[in-house]
């Protein structure tokens, strides 16, 4: 596709006769495109081409990485020399000859970023839903829309004997508003994004992606401060998941576990959560937005189980992590672009559905909050300490859900939030969101049923 | 500057030339050397060598912008055909020009230049110093998981149509390393960096002491009582609070209607004894700038004086647009929009107090560290709730705390100012400059 085979044997042949025990090479070309309209006129359009090549060399358990732009033979030699400079010692394995495979178990896109065509229907689509954003509220008065799409072609190729390709097409949908009454401002957001190409339209009505927006907006304008303390809470489906995702997703990934800064590090077959509790990471779920068929270490992705009635089964695991860990990959490596090695990564993690109902959760509360769409947060990697924010919530109050609050932020550690949650819904939902780590920002999905957490620390302004 | 790629831009500018009005060709060269250890061991070594082009036109007053990291003129002339068809799609965009600016722009102060360049072993060795000397503080330490040193060079031309040839060079190198404190069920984990223009400069020994004292008060820290508390922000988490509100000093926000407080620009609407100005050319800053990403010379803007909202920072677009003077703070990456950015930052008051007093009367909360911040925060609203840690300070009793949320409205908070200190303070990366100030009364949730 990118590189003869017989230019990437003879470029990992020469790392291999560097005294190199593992090389790799990853090429990539993705051709990005961001449209945006903003009240009804098109705001920005965007896009370009990204090319480059990752070189990676293992000793022992040392990574050494590179990246350029250029996949010329002589520039690549050049810069694996740089980097086995200070390691350089008598060749020790042979090089396996290679063996084109390619794994297409994700549907290709129906309508690709290459279709030039497509670009005054999306125009048209992003117009109605900023219009009708703007026409369904005085109050209303910001409403963007706007729609990312890639197309990112992959090839690697190593010291083993892989060479395998992939092609992804993700797109992803974003509608947001600005509400004002007086000197009260709100805001509102919702972004769906797919493993496939602008068929993802199809999926979400401009008026449903307005709706959503506007709804949340309005909302949060008329809320009222949120009490703060320790208290129950309901965490809604969907983008709820993003807490486990961020508090006990990473500590379960081998980057955090290889260096023992994860609390789970040496929990294995443990229970580390209440026994209603079951998680899983699943990189194979039809278009589904964290879903590939190849990670970025060329291994077909799998589904795997990480929590089991609330006993720790799997870790994720790379080829890093397998070699400092020992334990096995499981398609997991992953990395936003050439310009970063591989690591353990999730793909779409969620708590898998129980057998309560929403509103069983809420009628079991006498006074607590209902945080029905989170917001982003962030958490301590050797500590599992959490923070995030609540887009909209509500106040519970003697089991039915009464006034929406703002600015509710909930903090707490995963292990122990682990322990407290006590009900598991039955309206499982995944959500698309974009996650940022050592191997830079990669597409994922969040996704819970709706989950009761008894104990729980809000921060509010009360 | 770089004779190849001088005349390899003026080839791919005469080719733009003749397929719009207007068009600019940016440039950017970055390359860097990095390397993380832990066990005693380089885990990870790194060399990175990044180009990118990027391109904007206009053509029939119509903008379009593309970009490539292929610099093969081929490639270059398709992100031009590109950047020409996008434009087709835009409305007509009266108020944006591509400027000659200053015509030749050398951007490359010394200040900004790396001073000497190190080795590969000296950047490696220190980074396996920096874990060595976190694990000998103590034995509860249990690990230092972090632990890195970074050295790079980055390298921007920008080209166009008009005349504008500019270039700007600059050079940092950066480390960095983190402490664990762990003991049973009780656990403290803090991380901290320093940045300079030469491995000399780096504060290695700073950097190693926060992480280890930090981690240690985390480590002891107890949970706090909810309730409302005068705070005071450390450089850095302020530095963060004013980022993350940053939508009130910016021209494109303003003029995208995203500003909240843009009809009250002229009025006092913060403490009368705040003032906020943007220097491009601040003595303690670890950048200097002579001029914007249009070529046009910077000098200090006023932002805030004495809580009267005085302006915000402008492109020749947002001026246009408002119909105010362009106060030169363009921002134009290869593969964005133009925009609007700050230079150095510089927060005073017009009457201060010895920094100690601050300290007196009131239980205060020393806030050192916050958490989910630009999640935690709505920029429209200026309602805030975010995790926090920090130190109760009270009656000379210093008692760390963690676990608590911090809440308020950022909009309220700046009127809503106890004192200022008379000591300044910068951030780490040294861009954001402050006396520690108190502010009165904000909720805090804890236990």
């Amino acid at each position: 596709m990118f590189m003869s085979t017989e230019s990437a044997g003879k470029l990992m042949d020469h790392a291999l006769s560097l005294g190199a025990d593992f090389s790799e090479l990853f090429i990539e070309k993705t051709n990005n495109q961001r449209l945006s309209v903003k009240n009804g006129e098109i705001h920005s359009l965007t896009g370009g081409i990204d090319f480059g090549i990752g070189v990676r060399l293992i000793y022992g358990d040392e990574v050494l990485y590179a990246y350029l732009n250029s996949i010329k033979d002589n520039q690549v030699i050049s810069v694996m020399n740089q980097l086995a400079s200070n390691y350089k010692k008598e060749r020790r394995c042979s090089f396996n000859s290679l063996e084109l495979k390619s794994y297409n178990n994700q549907p290709s896109a129906i309508k690709p970023i290459s279709d030039i065509s497509l670009l005054d229907e999306k125009v048209g689509y992003l117009k109605k839903i900023s219009n009708i954003s703007l026409d369904s509220s005085k109050k209303i008065t910001v409403a963007e829309a706007g729609v990312f799409q890639n197309n990112q072609k992959v090839e690697i190729f190593n010291s083993e004997g892989l060479h395998v390709t992939d092609d992804r097409h993700y797109c992803r949908l974003n509608s947001s508003v600005i509400a004002e009454d007086g000197n009260e401002k709100s805001t509102g957001f919702f972004g769906p994004g797919m493993l496939q190409g602008w068929e993802i339209n199809e999926s979400y009505s401009p008026e449903e992606m307005s709706d959503m927006v506007v709804k949340q907006a309005l909302t949060k304008l008329n809320a009222v401060a949120c009490p703060g303390g320790k208290m129950p809470v309901v965490i809604g489906n969907a983008f709820g998941g993003v807490i486990f995702h961020e508090a006990c997703g990473h500590l379960l990934e081998t980057t955090s576990v290889q260096k023992k800064s994860s609390v789970f590090w040496d929990k294995m077959d443990q229970i580390i959560a209440n026994p209603v509790v079951n998680a899983v990471d699943d990189g194979t779920m039809k278009n589904e937005w964290g879903s590939i068929n190849i990670d970025d270490e060329g291994m077909p992705v799998k589904r795997t189980q990480l929590i089991k009635d609330g006993k720790l089964v799997a870790f994720l695991s790379d080829r890093v992590g397998e070699l400092k860990t020992g334990h096995k990959r499981t398609g997991s490596g992953r990395r936003e672009s050439y310009r970063f090695a591989p690591a353990s990564r999730m793909r779409n993690t969620f708590i898998d559905k129980g057998d309560s109902s929403l509103d069983e959760m809420i009628q079991s509360i006498d006074h607590g909050i209902y945080c029905k769409h989170m917001g982003g947060g962030s958490v301590q990697p050797g500590t599992g300490e959490f923070n995030f924010a609540a887009n909209e919530s509500y106040l519970i109050e003697k089991g039915k859900i009464t006034t929406p609050l703002k600015s509710a932020t909930l903090i707490g550690t995963g292990p122990d939030v682990l322990t407290k949650i006590s009900m598991v819904g039955n309206d499982l939902e995944l959500m698309a969101g974009m996650c940022g780590s050592v191997s830079g920002s990669v597409p994922v999905t969040v996704g819970q049923p709706a989950l009761k957490v008894d104990e729980i620390l809000v921060g509010g302004q009360k | 500057m770089n004779t190849e790629i001088q005349q390899k831009l003026e080839k791919n500018l005469e080719y733009a030339k003749l397929n719009s009005d207007q068009a600019e060709i940016i440039l950017t060269k970055g390359s860097s050397f990095s390397t993380s250890s832990f066990n005693g061991k380089t885990d990870k070594l790194a060399i990175n060598q990044g180009n990118t082009v990027g391109v904007r036109v206009i053509k029939n007053n119509r903008v379009g912008i593309s970009y490539s990291e292929d610099l093969a003129d081929s490639s270059i002339e398709s992100a031009i055909n590109q950047a020409v068809s996008n434009s087709k799609y835009m409305n007509e965009e009266p108020h944006e020009k591509i400027l000659k600016g200053q015509g030749q722009v050398l951007n490359n102060h010394k200040k900004n230049q790396l001073k000497e360049e190190s080795t590969a072993d000296q950047k490696i060795d220190l980074s396996i110093k920096l874990e060595k000397d976190v694990l000998a503080f103590d034995r509860k330490v249990k690990s230092a998981p972090y632990n890195g040193v970074s050295e790079g060079k980055a390298e921007y031309y920008n080209f166009n149509t008009e005349g504008l040839r500019a270039y700007e060079s600059s050079g940092s190198v950066s480390c960095y390393t983190s402490c664990l404190i762990e003991e049973g069920e009780k656990n403290g984990m803090h991380y901290k960096s320093s940045s300079a223009r030469s491995l000399e400069g780096l504060d290695v020994n700073f950097v190693l002491k926060e992480s280890y004292e930090k981690a240690q008060a985390l480590f002891n820290a107890t949970p706090l009582k909810s309730g409302n508390y005068d705070v005071i922000f450390s450089p850095n988490t302020l530095s963060s609070l004013f980022s993350i509100f940053s939508v009130i000093y910016s021209g494109k926000a303003t003029a995208e209607k995203k500003n909240p407080l843009m009809k009250k620009m002229g009025e006092i609407i913060f403490d009368e004894r705040f003032s906020l100005i943007d220097d491009p050319r601040y003595a303690d800053a670890m950048m200097y700038h002579d001029f914007d990403n249009e070529g046009m010379t910077q000098n200090t803007v006023s932002l805030f004086e004495n809580g009267t909202y005085k302006s915000v920072f402008h492109n020749s677009k947002t001026a246009s647009e408002l119909g105010v003077e362009n106060n030169n703070r363009a921002a134009r990456g290869a593969r964005a929009t133009i925009g609007t950015t700050s230079t150095n930052m510089i927060i005073s008051s017009s009457e201060t107090q010895e920094e100690n007093k601050l300290f007196e009367g009131n239980p205060i909360i020393e806030v050192f560290s916050i958490q989910g911040a630009h999640s935690g925060a709505d920029a429209i609203s200026g309602n805030f709730s975010f995790g926090a840690s920090g130190f109760l300070k009270h009656e000379g009793k210093i008692t760390p705390v963690k676990g608590f949320t911090v809440s308020g409205n950022f909009y309220s908070m700046m009127k809503n100012i106890h004192s200022f200190g008379d000591k300044v303070h910068g951030n780490s990366g040294r861009t954001f400059f402050s006396p520690l100030i108190k502010f009165k009364s904000l909720h805090l949730s804890g236990a």
